[in-house]
């Protein structure tokens, strides 16, 4: 056959494999796209910097000072804003120099520092990005912030030394623990009350929320136990043993699908995933030293660990049980998000 | 039905095993004591050459495991840096508060059962436990100073199963 030949054969089936195979392979790949994460944002909360790294290499794409000790770290959900608890060296001291920062992702600059209490640990944010709840380590308080004027909307009683904040996926209750006194403060968005406070195990650090809201799962760093939360009444259902009990459990996540639930055992150096309807340990697996915070991406494939002793992020496929990347990181990292 | 429960946090001398102090002691009425728990007290000093050595139960410098917060919260709140029964008295109150929550019940029996059998933190990084004859099962940190006018500084932590360990 003439070479002539065979390419305008080729050319004529070209429309056909357009339709039949390249739009939903496009699909497949915005789909994809979709679910996998761009970059992945870090804390280091040593080297006072967030870093974003290119989530497929691990390359550092930006290390963004930030003057302050940063630790909790989250996206908004479209991408384009890091918020970041950043907190100043001398404890029980509104410095102004404590902060929720607003990172720009385009511009990878630090562009807002809003109030957020004395020494912010932890938060979380609405869905619609207005307000963000923050847990205020060293005042036993937690704040409502309103992200746009940057006012505070609340300031409440909650248990000694807060750290966890959750806000329930419809939006109603906000779930602040507290390390020393043992309690989980329910903090009602309505009213912007603390409704109710219950005791869970002993230092009970975060708090992670079941998709469909039944539940909530707490981490119990010295009993290593997590607590099941029922959501709607705010009572303690049970409590498991984490890592058999030898676990630090710190940070926590819940898939998508609501079916795993994923704890960093800090020291132990291992992340253990629970059937959530059993809550059995299915899986424990060997993550970089002092797994601290995790993050996992939309479609639940991939996991990531800031490691605080080893300095980086262990990236962990779910499904084969196994780190598959290790990503440097800074200083002491303390937490991760994703950035789509 | 039993009295209410009265809780008395001191140093007072007269339940005190050797070297340790009373800190806990639920009673029954104004005149019965029901029970004692230990938490103890610091060891002596020992001078070895020009360096004075001690074993506490706390130190202001401590940092690891909330000690940071929970010495910070005290400074401001007294001015003054936590020592050792500073701690000592915080901690048994804390235990009493907590089983007082945790049970529902101000009753003595109640209370002193699951103050036997219960794990509390003391910012001491694992579940601390009473041992059957009610004294606390802690780590303790070695400090130890230069010359009479030195400060003291943490040298090692000493586990509660007696292994030490540089800090």
């Amino acid at each position: 056959m003439a070479r002539r030949e065979r390419d305008r054969r080729r050319r004529r089936s070209a429309p056909a494999l357009t339709v039949r195979t390249a739009l939903p392979c496009l699909l497949w790949a915005a789909y994809a796209q979709a679910q996998s994460p761009r970059l992945i944002a870090i804390s280091n909360e040593m080297s006072r910097t967030v870093m974003l790294l290119d989530a497929h290499n691990g390359a550092v794409v930006a290390t963004i000072p930030v003057r302050e000790r940063p630790r909790g770290i989250h996206v908004s959900a479209d991408s384009k804003r890091i918020y970041v608890a950043l907190s100043d060296d001398f404890p029980n001291r509104a410095s102004g120099r404590d902060a929720i920062g607003v990172i720009d992702v385009a511009t990878r600059r630090l562009t807002r520092r809003l109030p957020g209490g004395t020494d912010p640990e932890q938060f979380d944010i609405t869905r619609d990005e207005r307000v963000a709840y923050i847990a205020n380590e060293d005042a036993g308080m937690a704040v409502a912030l309103d992200l746009r004027t940057g006012r505070t909307l609340a300031s409440l009683v909650v248990g000694i030394e807060p750290e966890g904040v959750a806000i329930s996926p419809n939006g109603r209750w906000v779930y602040v623990t507290a390390e020393t006194s043992n309690s989980i403060s329910v903090i009602d968005t309505r009213k912007k009350e603390v409704v109710s406070n219950f005791l869970v195990d002993v230092r009970p650090r975060a708090v992670a929320w079941a998709p469909d809201g039944a539940r909530a799962y707490v981490t119990n760093e010295i009993s290593g136990t997590l607590s099941v939360i029922d959501g709607r009444t705010h009572e303690l259902i049970s409590s498991v043993p984490i890592d058999g009990a030898q676990g630090k459990p710190v940070g926590v996540v819940v898939s998508p699908d609501g079916a795993r639930i994923f704890v960093a055992n800090g020291r132990t150096g291992r992340i253990s995933i629970l059937d959530a309807h059993t809550l059995h340990e299915t899986r424990r697996i060997e993550a970089g030293r002092r797994p601290w915070n995790i993050a996992l991406t939309r479609d639940g494939r991939l996991l990531y660990s800031a490691n605080g002793l080893s300095d980086d992020v262990s990236v962990i496929d779910v499904e084969a049980g196994r780190v598959v990347q290790t990503f440097k990181a800074g200083t002491r990292p303390w937490g991760v998000a994703l950035i789509y | 039905m039993s009295d209410p429960v009265h809780a008395i946090v001191s140093a007072a001398h007269g339940y005190a095993p050797p070297s340790a102090v009373p800190t806990m002691v639920l009673v029954r009425d104004s005149s019965t004591v029901a029970n004692v728990f230990y938490v103890s007290g610091d060891g002596p000093t020992a001078v070895s050459g020009d360096a004075d050595r001690r074993v506490v139960l706390w130190h202001h410098t401590l940092e690891k495991f909330g000690a940071a917060q929970l010495n910070a919260r005290f400074r401001a709140a007294t001015r003054a840096p936590m020592d050792s029964d500073a701690w000592v008295a915080w901690f048994s109150m804390k235990i009493l508060v907590e089983s007082a929550l945790r049970t529902r019940s101000t009753d003595a029996s109640v209370l002193d059962a699951f103050i036997a059998s219960g794990a509390f933190d003391g910012h001491k990084g694992i579940p601390l436990r009473f041992d059957a004859r009610h004294q606390l099962v802690q780590p303790m940190y070695a400090v130890s100073r230069e010359g009479r006018g030195g400060q003291w500084r943490v040298v090692s932590e000493i586990a509660a199963d007696g292994a030490a360990r540089p800090h």
